[in-house]
């Protein structure tokens, strides 16, 4: 420690009786700048801080005035301020302010200095004590706090999230931001006076309470809830809170975001999960996803295992090399190649059973993502079946359309046979009566004209019943039948015919019907005539549909009921509609209700038509007897 | 020569025109109709004779005619022509005690024998 007085300085100091030892060590143990100065405003004292930071020696400095200082001597209006502070002071005329100071290393730095005229016992004055504070660091924080406070604030405005403040006592609103009211359809003024429990849709004041405790306890708690807005309407939210203390105070911070969209979003995508799974399960087809690393099956339906003779774990554990037979016309090794460079692939797979039957179909495969990892999802289709139903199918049609050729057929030598039978009788009667007239009284022999016509004729009506045997010639074999099945083959033989003509046909079929005693192709060949009919009746209407019913009429009875939304049929056509050659549809021959009738009427039942009205549309119904339950198989 | 008399119920002008010739020429009293409504309105309950009946008439089978006679209680002798053969009208035809069913064209003598024999044995049904 260097000590003052500096050698050559006079002035009133030399008259204090002071320990001038002693007040330096005081100063020097300030952390503060401290200097004294002469009342002629010159350097006369400085402590160790003052120094330092000048960065000069004591002697450079003594004797200088304040604004000589290197500390200020850089700015001239600093300068001049810090000199007439001193002498201001020797005034008596005591300053503060703050000031920029310079320190040897270049630095600025922020100063709250004072000046101050120090006295003796009578009130004269002594030196001037100037003193500085460096409040660079109080200063830079109090523009960061600003500046985070005005941050905050931003943020707390401008956030996509409701943000609110809490009592926890009054659970009244404190501050919020503007997103707040607006998500609830507020207004400033009107969210300021709310509370929770005008905002939480569905807990009570207890709930709330209880809730609050905890937040209080633990600290936060987030969950999900349900808001009201103004206009009554309900948002789902999930609100997260914390507990605060903001100007020594306890509140509940909550930020809430709007989960409506979220949870809807979600609803739908557990609906279509539900779907697909649906799909899924209930394919006909074998659905399955691969493990491309291990060619085990990860995920199947049912038909999957079940159609091959497995349960769930047994299909697990198997390898698509287990599966598939080795016939199928692309290997697995070929086929997993081709998926991998084109995305896709679709051949001919033959796969076996449990007990070794095998079947053939078309399989189609291509990757998917399972759980972010890649896998082969394939649909094998059962060609073998779909092969045999559709060559059923043809053979059935085949059949069907069989019964109307032939019955089209008796019915027309029917009628040929009846109009030329009756000319033909009458020419032999009149032939006969002739022979009397010419002298042939008793008929015996009678005259060879007469005899030749009766001969002729009669050949002429053998041959027309031998034709017509020809074409009636059909047995009548009733067997006991299902109708079920029956109307279910006419359904999908008329299915095409159906979809050309835009027409929706429904069916409520009971399966549970009596069975009846009957020829199936037959009764097929009336509902397909029926459903026929329909349809062509119903294209063009506005409504363009038609229904099928299958059900038990009284106890001894089955009805199946066509119905269609045409416009119904004319009178004219109305009286005549099971006559032959007689048809309401444009080129239609005119055989199709008189051969379902006398179909029917084969089977020992009924078929009524009943015009359309205000109360129900165009309708045909076909009533059969059914077999008693010991007579069915 | 028969004088006995003949119902002939018919549609076919034709036919019944030639009926008509046919067995007035052999002796019979021949009462010809172009409807079932026709011949049911003229025949009485003791009306003698026989019926040559056609099956398909425009007002109804002759089956119906048939049965309508048999209610009134009439067992006049019924013969039932046909333009075609239908089994199930012959069946019925037989339970309603028709004698003869006959289908069109018919040899006139063996149509003459028919009537014939069933004015001899009234009631008493033989086949197609």
């Amino acid at each position: 420690m260097t000590f003052l007085p500096v050698e050559g300085s006079t002035g009133p100091i030399f008259d204090l009786k002071l320990d001038l030892r002693e007040v330096q060590r005081v100063l020097d143990a300030l952390l503060s700048f401290a200097a004294l100065f002469d009342l002629d405003g010159r350097l006369w004292l400085a402590n160790e801080a003052t120094l330092r930071v000048g960065g000069f020696g004591r002697d450079q400095l003594l004797g200088r005035r304040l604004g000589e200082a290197p500390w200020f001597s850089h700015d001239p209006s600093i300068a001049m301020r810090m000199t007439e502070a001193v002498a201001a002071a020797a005034r008596g005329e005591s300053s503060r302010f703050e000031t920029r100071a310079l320190t040897a290393q270049g630095e600025y730095l922020d100063v709250d200095v004072a000046f101050e005229l120090l006295r003796d016992d009578q009130g004269n004055g002594l030196a001037v004590l100037a003193s500085a504070t460096d409040i660079t660091d109080l200063r830079r924080k109090a523009a960061l706090l600003a500046e985070s406070e005005t941050l905050f604030r931003a943020l707390f405005e401008q956030a996509s999230d409701a943000i609110c403040l809490f009592d926890p006592v009054s659970h009244q609103v404190v501050l919020f931001n503007s997103k707040a009211a607006d998500v609830l359809g507020y207004t400033h003024e009107e969210f300021a006076r709310l509370g929770i429990g005008d905002i939480d849709a569905i807990e009570s004041r207890t709930e709330t309470r209880l809730r609050v405790d905890r937040i209080q306890r633990v600290g936060f708690s987030t969950f999900e809830t349900i808001h009201r807005r103004k206009d009554g309407t309900l948002r789902d939210v999930e609100v997260r809170t914390s507990l605060v203390v903001a100007g020594g105070r306890e509140l509940i911070l909550a930020v809430w975001v709007d989960i409506s969209e979220r949870l809807a979003a979600a609803r739908r995508l557990e609906e279509s999960e539900a779907l697909f799974r649906g799909l899924f399960e209930q394919s006909s087809d074998l659905l399955c996803v691969w493990d491309p690393a291990t060619l085990r099956p990860v995920l199947f339906n049912r038909v999957a295992h079940e159609s091959l003779g497995y349960n769930e774990a047994e299909f697990r554990a198997l390898t698509a090399y287990e599966i598939e037979a080795p016939e199928s016309s692309v290997t697995i090794p070929a086929r997993i190649e081709r998926l991998r460079s084109e995305g896709r692939v679709a051949c001919n797979v033959t796969i076996r059973s449990k007990l070794g039957a095998r079947f053939h179909g078309e399989v189609r495969a291509w990757p998917i993502m399972l759980e972010g990892r890649e896998h082969y999802f394939s649909v094998w289709v059962d060609r073998s079946a779909r092969v045999e139903e559709e060559r059923f199918r043809l053979q059935r049609t085949r059949e069907v359309e069989l019964v109307l050729r032939r019955a089209c057929l008796g019915e027309m030598a029917a009628m040929v046979a009846h109009e030329l039978n009756q000319p033909l009788q009458a020419i032999a009667l009149e032939a006969e009566a002739l022979g009397y007239e010419l002298g042939d009284l008793d008929g015996e022999g009678g005259h060879p004209g007469v005899q030749a016509i009766r001969a002729a004729v009669l050949r002429a009506g053998d041959l027309i019943r031998r034709i017509r045997g020809l074409v009636v010639a059909h047995t009548h074999d009733a067997v006991s039948t299902g109708l079920f099945c029956v109307v279910r083959n006419a359904l999908a033989m008329n299915e095409v015919f159906a979809r050309q003509h835009g027409v929706c046909v429904e069916a409520e079929l009971d399966p549970q019907v009596p069975r009846v005693a009957g020829v199936a192709v037959e009764l097929e060949q009336v509902c397909l005539n029926l459903l026929n009919n329909a349809v062509e009746a119903a294209a063009g209407s506005t409504d363009a549909r038609c229904r099928v019913i299958l059900r038990r009429g009284s106890p001894d009875k089955v009805e199946i009921v066509f119905e269609d939304s045409g416009p119904g049929a004319s009178p004219e056509i109305e009286t005549q509609l099971f006559e032959p050659f007689v048809s309401a549809k444009p080129g239609g021959m005119g055989m199709g209700l008189r051969i379902s009738r006398q179909i029917v009427t084969m089977h020992g039942g009924t078929i009524e038509f009943q015009n359309r009205s205000a109360e129900q549309p165009t309708t045909v119904v076909v009533t059969l007897p059914a077999l008693a339950e010991e007579e069915a198989p | 020569m028969d004088r006995r008399r003949l119902y002939l119920v018919d549609d076919d002008e034709q036919v019944r025109r030639a009926l008509g010739r046919f067995f007035s020429r052999v002796g019979f009293e021949v009462r010809a109709f172009d409807s079932g409504a026709g011949f049911l309105a003229a025949i009485d309950a003791l009306d003698q004779g026989c019926v040559l009946l056609d099956l398909n008439l425009p007002d109804g089978s002759g089956i119906e005619v048939l049965r309508e006679l048999r209610a009134r209680g009439s067992d006049l002798p019924v013969i039932l022509l046909t333009g075609y053969g239908d089994q199930a009208a012959l069946e019925e035809a037989r339970a309603l005690g028709a004698c003869q069913f006959l289908e069109k064209p018919q040899d006139p003598q063996h149509l003459l024998e028919c009537v014939r024999t069933s004015l001899l044995m009234p009631g008493e049904a033989i086949g197609l």
